[in-house]
Formats: structure tokens, sequence, C-alpha cells
């Protein structure tokens, strides 16, 4: 592999943000800091998945800021992904709820809009971009985790549509959801082609064959459940795109749910108030730490955003997009790491400290398990420099 | 599209001219600079930033990084950066009147000497900077004019020490502030270089991975070292990402963002390179310490370079001062930067 070709692989072309990005950054988190002044939320971590507010996802829709690179056509805004990048990162930093529009808003729109039909659009995007219908999104299963080409609920043809079952796992905010993709096999498993024969299926949640069971996180919180499909009709209308092509739909869209922001911000707003408490109290933690993680995030914050904008030209970037989920992640974990090694017992007035550091220790093994286990991802990118 | 790319004929002509001249501590000991540099500098590539005026080519900080890179990744030891980005920036920078002459810089802490000045042996001249009661001096002295004794870094690039005599040398006043540059200058040129130098590493890593077999298959077979090679390109890619966007902060950025990109690339890019190095040597196995074998052309500037024009850990220390010196609930803004970065 030559010096350029690597290069590529691992890193995209620098993208430099523009006066118009930085006017709306600026905007965004005007508006931020006023929520925050006037207790419209608190700062949290892993807000995307913990941070479950329709009221203030409605309000940020109002604004503009759900739904932006979906068509004016469609409800939307017509905005770019790098638009996008700016406002979801500004969300991040905020430690602002966002968790009931996130589905819907990074993966099932841009699905839809690739793979959808004009009924599915037109009866989805409008109230994706309006915050009033929320997805989740059906692919673990109890046997299949980062191997999701071995998912067993199965869909077979009966008049009209198919009949859907089986059993979904880890679908985060399914009993709050409206409705999920569920990816199924729509033909036995061929072992010499994995990927063939699976089908993605739009399935409404609150169907009566459609059980949803929580399954509580050891801190006791309940955002995962496992999802029991019991021969559930979708009709011919609520298959998305192909069937028999769900592996190559599922995987088009992993560059930007792996590269995005967060992937690393998971607990920046944990951070934020470690450099707060230590321009309070100057012992608390050094300098160089902070410094060290500080550079990280200013890394991490440069590569996805290149990345972003590699995607939003069309280019590939998978590999890259791949670097910045194993970086990203493990350092939301160094994050949560050093506050605990270093202050794990300190206490202030308004307790923030505490809440963010226990929600970041508790929630940060999901980090690098979600989305693909970095183990598995390690192996993409090494597939992706040419060593396998 | 708005990407801050270079033209790609111009890095493949770096690249053209630098390859198969690898210079190392085997290959003499830079009394004068290589014979490259001639050829470089026929082509415009030694002093590319510098302005027209001053026998420049008047090009930008991005070209010069360009450069700077292909050297590194090439393995040719040069001085580069001090020619163009360094002396050549301040002989602008402070209206001498330049010329076509080798320089170095060197940032003294006295009026007498400095050491560890990259290729004062080599150079035509030396920019000399050093602090006095009344502010920080600046001298052009020709090599005449000076004393120099050989030393040199890790990677045995000469950085020697060099003795002058404040008193009878013509000087001029220069502001701090162009002091406060030439740091970030130094720190940014050195990690420009170190990411060459990584790149390189984890491409020679792929290559010995992928030929070398053991218990009867190529060790790159083994998936804990598919595990290692993903990680060292990973970390080369984060550096990359924070060397480019501060270079991108000299070349369109406004001065005030400038420090946090760069403490930002140098400790990121610094970090990185204890991995990437000690994770490199550790695929080559016992070949890869020897003088015989490529790696250590790499690794061994990769690891000096880091210690150059101030420390990883100096610039972990700078950025948490940014942090929490900065108002309460803006360590974010710190961190995205202003616009255009």
């Amino acid at each position: 592999m030559s010096a350029a070709t690597l290069l590529s692989r691992i890193c995209p072309p620098r993208a430099t943000e523009t006066a118009e990005l930085y006017e709306l950054r600026l905007a965004v988190r005007e508006y931020l800091r006023r929520c925050v002044r006037d207790g419209v939320f608190t700062p949290g971590a892993d807000v995307w998945l913990t941070g479950w507010d329709p009221e203030f996802s409605r309000d940020l829709a109002k604004r503009g800021y759900i739904g932006m690179t979906i068509p004016t056509d469609y409800g939307g805004h017509g905005r770019t992904h790098l638009e996008r990048f700016v406002v979801t990162e500004e969300l991040l930093a905020a430690g602002a709820p966002v968790a009931a529009h996130w589905i819907a808003d990074r993966q099932i729109a841009p699905s839809l809009l690739t793979f959808g039909t004009e009924h599915q659009k037109r009866t989805f995007l409008p109230k994706i971009a309006a915050a009033q219908t929320f997805f989740a999104i059906g692919m673990s299963e109890p046997d299949s985790g980062s191997d999701l080409a071995s998912v067993r609920t199965k869909a077979t043809p009966v008049e009209g549509g198919w009949r859907v079952s089986g059993t979904k796992v880890w679908t985060s905010g399914a009993h709050l959801a409206d409705a999920f993709f569920a990816l199924a096999r729509t033909a036995p498993l061929d072992t010499s082609d994995r990927h063939a024969g699976l089908s993605q299926f739009i399935v409404d949640l609150r169907s009566p064959d459609v059980q949803i069971r929580p399954i509580r996180s050891m801190t006791g919180r309940h955002h995962f459940n496992e999802v029991f499909l019991d021969d559930v009709f979708v009709p011919d209308d609520m298959v998305l795109g192909t069937i028999g092509e769900g592996w190559q739909q599922v995987n088009s869209e992993l560059g930007f749910e792996r590269s995005g922001p967060e992937r690393f911000m998971s607990t920046y707003a944990l951070f934020a108030e470690m450099v707060d408490e230590t321009s309070q109290d100057p012992t608390l933690f050094s300098r160089r730490d902070l410094g060290r993680l500080a550079a990280r995030f200013n890394a991490l914050h440069h590569l996805s955003f290149s990345v972003a904008n590699a995607l939003e030209h069309g280019e590939e970037a998978d590999t890259a997009a791949a670097i910045v989920k194993v970086l990203g992640t493990s350092h939301e974990g160094a994050v949560a790491e050093l506050a605990d090694l270093d202050a794990g017992d300190h206490r202030t007035s308004t307790g923030r400290f505490e809440t963010l550091l226990t929600e970041s220790l508790t929630q940060r093994p999901g980090f690098t398990l979600r989305g693909g286990a970095s183990e598995i991802l390690r192996l993409v990118i090494a597939r992706g420099i040419g060593a396998r | 599209m708005n990407t801050s790319q270079i033209d790609g004929d111009l890095v493949d002509l770096m690249h053209s001219v630098l390859r198969d001249r690898s210079t190392g501590p085997a290959d003499g000991h830079h009394a004068t600079p290589p014979s490259i540099w001639q050829d470089l500098a026929d082509l415009g590539l030694t002093r590319l930033s510098v302005s027209a005026d001053n026998g420049g080519s008047g090009a930008t900080w991005r070209e010069s990084a360009a450069m700077l890179r292909a050297a590194a990744y090439q393995g040719v030891q040069l001085p580069l950066a001090e020619n163009d980005v360094l002396a050549g920036w301040l002989v602008d920078e402070v209206g001498l009147a330049g010329d076509v002459a080798l320089r170095t810089v060197a940032l003294a802490d006295s009026a007498t000497g400095s050491a560890r000045v990259p290729w004062a042996r080599a150079a035509d001249r030396v920019v000399v900077v050093w602090p006095s009661s009344e502010g920080w001096r600046l001298a052009d002295l020709p090599s005449s004019e000076l004393t120099v004794t050989p030393a040199h870094n890790t990677a045995h690039e000469p950085r020697d020490e060099l003795r002058f005599d404040a008193d009878r040398c013509e000087s001029i006043t220069i502001d701090r502030e162009v002091v406060h540059e030439l740091r970030l200058r130094g720190s940014l040129a050195r990690s420009v270089q170190m990411t060459g130098a990584l790149e390189r590493i984890v491409e020679l890593c792929l290559i010995h991975t992928r030929q070398r077999h053991q218990f009867g298959r190529p060790l790159a077979a083994f998936q804990i070292v598919q595990s290692t090679l993903a990680d060292i390109a990973a970390e080369t890619a984060l550096a990359m990402s924070a060397v480019d966007a501060a270079v991108s902060a000299f070349v369109e950025g406004e001065p005030a963002s400038r420090g946090l990109a760069v403490h930002s690339a140098r400790s990121t890019a610094g970090h990185a390179s204890s991995r990437v190095v000690r994770s490199a040597h550790q695929l080559h196995g016992a070949i890869g310490t020897t003088e015989e074998h490529d790696l250590h052309r790499y690794t061994l500037p990769a690891v000096a370079w880091r210690s150059e024009f101030g420390t990883v850990q100096g610039s972990d220390d700078a950025l948490g001062e940014m942090l929490i010196t900065a108002a309460p609930g803006h360590a974010w803004s710190v961190i995205s930067g202003p616009s255009g970065t």
C-alpha cells in the first residue's frame, strides 16, 4: 500500500468549519446555555441513550434542529450532514436530553430517504422532523451480538405482507418508541454467503403481537428492552427497501453511525464539570491530565468532522469511521476513569459532579460495545488497512 | 468541497525527489547538507512558505508541512523546518533582507550561546534569538562568526552547541510575541515531522507482519497482531488529524487559535508516538532493533522530535492551564476552537 493510500483510508482530507457553520454552532450553544440556566434540563452523561425527554425534543424540532438533513418536501430542513454534525456536537457538549429522537434522527430518517418508498417517506419523515414519532432499532438478538448475520428472527410471506417472529434484545427505548426497524431472515442461512437472505421491516411497536419486556441496567434504570415478535403482521408496504438486501442496507448507513460526535462526547459533561471544579479548587485534577484529555477531545472533534465531510461528499470512509469509534469510545471511558481515580469521593454543593461521575462509570461498559464491539471494529480497521 | 488540501502533484513531486535518498547516522556527519539539498532548492522546496522577496516560494504552511512530512516519511534528514518555517519565517517577520543562504535558528537562553541548535554545522547563517535585560534580541549571523561544537539527538541528527558574542554582533529588538510564535512553529514543525515518521512506521509494520511467517502463517494472520496494527493506524490517524488542524490554524485561522491547536497537535502526536513506536518494535521482533533494518530511521526520529521545541507534557500542561483559566462553562469553546479551525 502506498503512502497516499494508507493515509487516505485512515484519515480523510481535513475539512475546515466554515463561518456559516460556526455561526450555527454559536446559536445552538447560546440556546442551550439558556436552557440550562432556566432549568429546562440538567446536563447529563450518555444523554443520547439515557436522556429521554419528548418535550425537549419537540422544542428542538420547532427550532429546526431535528430532521435537519431531511428534504423540506418531507417536512425536514434540507440542510447538510455537516450542519447536523455541528448541532449534535453542541447538544452532546451541553449534556442535553436527546435520546427520544436520536435513533429516528440519526438512522431511521437517512435509511428511509435512501431505501424507503414514497408512501413510507410521506408517512414517517414529517413526524420524525416534528419529533412526533420516535423510533427504535431492532438488530441484536439473544444469540446475535457483534455477529449480526446470525440473526434468527424470521419473516414468512403471507397474503398482503409478512409474518415476523423472533426476539430482539438491547432495544433502547422500545418501551417509549412508536415503531422500530427489525432485521429478519427472509431466506434460510446460506453458510457460503451469510449476509444474504436478510431484510428490514418497519414494525409497529404498539401492535398486540409485540411484547416488550424491560432489561434493567445494573443501575436499576430502564433503557434497554427485550422485544418479542409473535407472528406480527407487517404489510408489504412496510418492507424497507429490497427483500434479501437487509445486510447491505444496514451497512450503508454505518459510517455516520460510527463516526458521529456521540462516539467521543458521551462523558463530555463530566469533563466540563471536572474543569470547572478544578478552577474552583486547583488541587482537584492536574492541569496535565485535563490537558491530555482535552487534546484528545480536540483531535477527535477534527477527525470526526473530516469523516462527516467525506461522507457528505459520498466518499468512502468506513475505516476512518471505525477508527473514530474505537478511539472515541475508549476516550469516553478514560474521562470517567480519571474522574474516579483522582476525585471519586469529591462532593459538590450541587451534587452535579457525583451524579455525572456515577452515570459515566455505570454507562461506560456500553460505550465500547454498542454499535459494534471495539474488538470487532479493530478487525474492520485491520481489513481496511490491508492487514487481512 | 471545503477541504484544505494541497495539490496532489506537488506532494508526488516531493516524494519522487526524496524517495530512496534516505540519510541516517550511517551516512556521515552532515558537516555539509546532504547532496539532495541543492536538488530540492532548485525545485523551490527548501523554503516553501518564505516570501518571494526573500528567495522563497511564497506558498503557505500547508505546503511546507507536506514537505516536512514527506522528508520524515522518506527518512531523509534535512534542515527543512529550520530553513523554511523557522529561520526563513523569522527573517521575513522581522523585516530583514533574506537571501538563499541555508539558515537555522537558535533559541538561546543566554547572550553567549545555546545548546542543541539543529543543523548549526551545516548552515550558512544562524538566526539567533536570546533574552536580554531590555527584551528579546535577534541577530542573523554568518557561521564564520560562530563557534560550533557538534552534538546530536537520539536520531543522530545534528543538534550542535553554539557559542556567539552578543556584544560584538549587530542585533535588533524583537517583540516577545515573535518568540512565542517561534516556539509554536517549532513545536508544530516537529509534530508534522512526527506524523510523517508514524505513517511510515505503520506501513513498515504492515509489510513486515505480512511477510514474516511464524507457526506456519504470516504474523498478520493472528488477530492479536491485527488488533495491534489497527491501534497504531488509529493513533496515527488521530495525530494526523490534530496536526493538520494546527497547520490550518497557521494558514486560515486567527492567531489566537494557534496555541490551542499546536498544543493539541503536539500532545496527540506525542502520545501517539509512544504507542506506535513501542508496538512497531514489538511487531518487528529483534530485527527491528538493528542498524541493518530501516525501522530505526523512523522510530528514533519519532521519539527524538517530540522532545524538541517543548515537551509533550509541557503541551498537556499548557492545555490544562487554558481550560481552567477560561470562564466557567467555557471549556468546550476552548476545545472546539474558533471559526476556521
